[in-house]
């Protein structure tokens, strides 16, 4: 993390001297002096600011401010946030100055707008997309899908973002359910890069301009068929849960518990295909592959794989 | 789990015989079909069932964009919206969590100012702006040190700082409501300081008790609108509070742990609040009518606050004598007795107590529960009358309510062919009814009982009958437009 310091330093108010904090707020790409930005300085978190705003040509001034330290903050519609969050900069108004009059440059924000549909074009609500930093980490920055599938960042900078969608609650909800004909249900949506891949090799990067917008961006999510397995555990009391634990590509990990019925034997549906992890009250542990294929008579004895 | 087709007819097949109740899934349409024809499904050995309706209800929306004082969008405002419930016979008004968001998620505006709140569920909504407070408190400002303080304050749609004044916003189904807009002032505003006295022990983690202030509007609301936090020492200060009258509570979620505090906000700060709790005991005594030697140890008390918002109180197990941790306030008393037993009589200090909640002050407050034999089963049936309404239930309601019930109002899901059954109901008189939108909290209003009760089916069940077959009832349908009329002539 980048942390802007700016140190300033001004005698207390000296006679016919204007302003206590003087400077001039300008578009960072153009150069040209932004009006109606709201400035404020404060000393600490909780105590109240004080504020001022910019005139016609971009200039501000803080008439009387106490001498001591303070943090500054300018917020304008259309521009990021200076400094940017997380990043607090500082300056003190105190005994003499060479720095009067300040310059603050505030960045355009940029923004990026889309939609989520499923492999119908139905649209998907309640969906996280993961915007990544310019790094190319997840997650960046995050915005939900509203009931028109839609979704709108409006507080990126220039660069180069890589999208990805993940279902929302509805989506997995769905695991454990049973189709009509009483068989567990066969797909669910997954991680999907944009445009349509749930792999990172297939995301497609877009590039985003200083103060520019893109719209309509559009996410398919991918889906796959989900698979099941089933077993018998020994050497160990039935009626308890077995946790299986899956890890995304991104990640996360994603564990649902298994009954285990009193005679040992349990049986799950509704899992994402891949290697799973199975573990018992930390005793017992066992891999098991669904990549390509459903497994049956799992046999998991906890004396031989017990620690 | 089925998906309809394109004529949105589904099937279900080898399902076991039993009571089902039939759930909808769909963006856009509620979840729960409420209670209509076939949304509970009782289902014989061998029976098919063919032809059932259901009614998929579609939400709403609400939308809108949120200005400053200067007409700016306000970007990363919340907004909250409200709803009016009734809750032991009393209106709550009560925060409503969003749909399909994560928990603690809210919804705030976008560069634009705009908000949506969507998947709403038919019905009235106050709506409820303010901005949030970031790492550096920017939302209380001045021009210079030593000058008055200022704060962006919350508003209610269309443009009131407390609720009473509110309009609320009226949501059909599907229908999309847009240009609920709210311009936030900035106002003079001033601090309610104080300490809680013990401090709370907890002032870090996300559990950690808060201080909070809200508009003293006469109602019983379970959210804040004004939050502090405390100092290690129990100090606690409230910034951004516009003139007003308050109520000053230490709050843990959305539960009180202190009594409530009264103050004024006029033209300074307020200093000095102390917040204190006062707890005691309650005495509990339990006693089966004509049988000594009833086993007691299963039942369970439990009092509920009805004149604010509080945590339910309840007998343990291995304590069954005494409730404690009680404060000061008014309580109904709510019984859980073992199978066909019910609550006869309920005594406060020795008197018995007819209204529906009574007044504990202190230590010396004791409850005594008599208990009786002779709860009876009540088997209904309903014609389902064509168009099939949405929302329907059968309820039972006792003509004077008997303190202490477990339940008070009774109430019962109706299958497709038009059956339902109310179980162990105690000795009396009541009134029988199928209505839409069933609430039980205003069926616990006795004005509103008042009202409409000549329009219930009169329903007796004697006490200290020998016989314990069921009652058969046939109840009417109470029209919406009668529940209306009630609640507008209802003294509120």
């Amino acid at each position: 993390m980048k942390y802007v310091l700016v140190l300033l330093c001004l005698a207390p108010a000296a006679f016919g001297q204007r302003c206590a904090l003087e400077g001039r707020v300008v578009d960072q790409s153009t150069g040209r002096p932004i009006p109606k930005v709201r400035l404020f300085v404060t000393q600490d978190r909780l105590s109240p600011a004080i504020r001022a705003t910019t005139d016609e040509r971009g200039t501000f001034c803080f008439a009387r401010l106490d001498p001591g330290s303070y943090h500054l903050l300018a917020r304008s519609t259309g521009y990021r946030a200076y400094p940017e969050p997380m990043i607090y900069s500082m300056l003190s108004v105190g005994s003499d100055s060479g720095q009067f009059p300040m310059t603050i440059e505030l960045t355009p924000r940029s923004i990026l707008t889309g939609r989520v549909l499923d492999a119908d074009g139905d649209p998907i609500a309640g969906a996280e997309v993961d915007a990544s930093g310019p790094d190319g980490r997840y997650p960046g920055t995050i915005a939900h899908t509203d009931d028109h599938g839609a979704f709108r960042f409006y507080d990126l900078g220039a660069g180069t973002y890589h999208l990805m969608a993940i279902p929302g609650l509805d989506t997995h909800i769905w695991a454990g359910f049973r189709d009509g004909h009483g068989q567990p249900i066969g797909e669910r949506e997954i991680e999907t890069y944009y445009p349509n891949s749930s792999d990172i090799k297939g995301a497609a990067a877009i590039v985003l301009k200083a103060g520019h917008e893109i719209n309509d961006v559009v996410i398919t999510m991918q889906r796959v068929g989900l698979r099941h397995v089933s077993g018998r555990i020994v050497g160990f009391a039935g009626g308890q849960y077995l946790l299986a634990e899956f890890r995304w590509p991104s990640g996360t990990v994603e564990a649902s518990p298994i009954q285990v019925r009193e005679d040992g034997t349990f049986y799950q549906g509704g899992l994402l295909p891949g290697k799973y992890t199975l573990s018992m009250a930390y005793v017992v542990q066992t891999t098991v592959d669904l990549t390509t294929q459903d497994v049956d008579g799992l046999l998991i004895d906890s004396l031989k794989t017990g620690k | 789990m089925t998906a309809t087709d394109s004529a949105g007819a589904f099937s279900f097949d080898s399902v076991e015989p039993g009571n089902y109740r039939i759930e909808l899934q769909n963006a856009g349409y509620r979840s729960e079909p409420g209670n209509q024809a076939g949304a509970l499904t009782h289902l014989s050995p061998g029976q098919k069932i063919a032809g059932l309706e259901l009614t998929a209800v579609p939400l709403g929306a609400i939308s809108g964009t949120i200005l400053d004082a200067e007409g700016e969008p306000l970007v990363g405002a919340e907004v909250q919206l409200i709803r009016s419930k009734w809750s032991h016979g009393r209106r709550v008004v009560s925060l409503v969590q969003v749909p399909r968001r994560f928990f603690e998620q809210l919804v705030l505006t976008d560069d634009l100012g705009r908000y949506r709140l969507d998947s709403l569920e038919p019905g009235e909504y106050f709506v409820r702006a303010q901005t949030l407070p970031g790492w550096f408190n920017i939302e209380t400002v001045s021009d210079g040190p030593g000058q008055p303080e200022m704060a962006t304050i919350p508003m209610f749609y269309p443009r009131a700082v407390t609720i009473a004044g509110a309009t609320p916003v009226r949501v059909g189904a599907g229908q999309e409501i847009s240009g609920i807009d709210l311009r936030l002032p900035i106002v003079r505003t001033f601090h309610i300081r104080g300490s809680a006295n013990p401090a709370p022990t907890d002032t870090i983690t996300n559990r950690a008790p808060y201080v909070a202030a809200s508009h003293d509007d006469g109602g019983v609301k379970d959210w804040a609108e004004f939050f502090g936090q405390f100092g290690e020492d129990g100090s606690f200060d409230i910034a951004g509070v516009p003139a007003g009258n308050y109520v000053v509570r230490e709050m843990q979620g959305s539960e009180a742990l202190s009594d409530q505090v009264r103050t004024s906000v006029n033209s300074g700060d307020v200093n000095g609040v102390r917040l204190s709790s006062t707890r005691f005991d309650v005495g509990i005594q339990v006693r089966f009518e004509g049988d000594a030697s009833h086993d007691l140890s299963r039942v369970f008390a439990h009092l509920v606050p009805t004149d604010r918002i509080g945590a339910t109180l309840s007998t343990w197990p291995n304590h069954p004598g005494v409730i404690s941790n009680v404060s000061p306030g008014r309580y109904i008393l709510e019984v859980s007795p073992d199978e066909n037993a019910h609550v006869k009589q309920l005594l406060v200090h020795g008197k018995e107590v007819t209204s529906a909640d009574f007044q504990l002050d202190g230590a010396a407050d004791q409850l005594e529960i008599v208990l009786a034999k002779g709860t009876r089963t009540i088997c209904g049936t309903f014609a389902w009358p064509d168009p099939r309404p949405i929302g329907v239930r059968a309820i039972l309601v006792p003509e004077k309510p008997r303190p202490g019930g477990f339940t008070i109002v009774h109430q019962a899901d109706i299958d497709q062919s038009g059956e339902f059954t109310f179980w162990s109901v105690s000795p009396g008189r009541y009134r029988s009814f199928v209505v839409t939108d069933f609430d039980e909290g205003l069926w616990e209003n006795r004005d509103f009982f008042r009202l409409v009760s000549d329009r219930g089916l009169l329903v007796e069940v004697p006490e200290g009958a020998k016989d314990n077959s069921a009652i058969r009832i046939s109840p009417a349908l109470l029209p919406p437009a009668a529940v209306e009329r009630a609640m507008a002539q209802m003294r509120n």
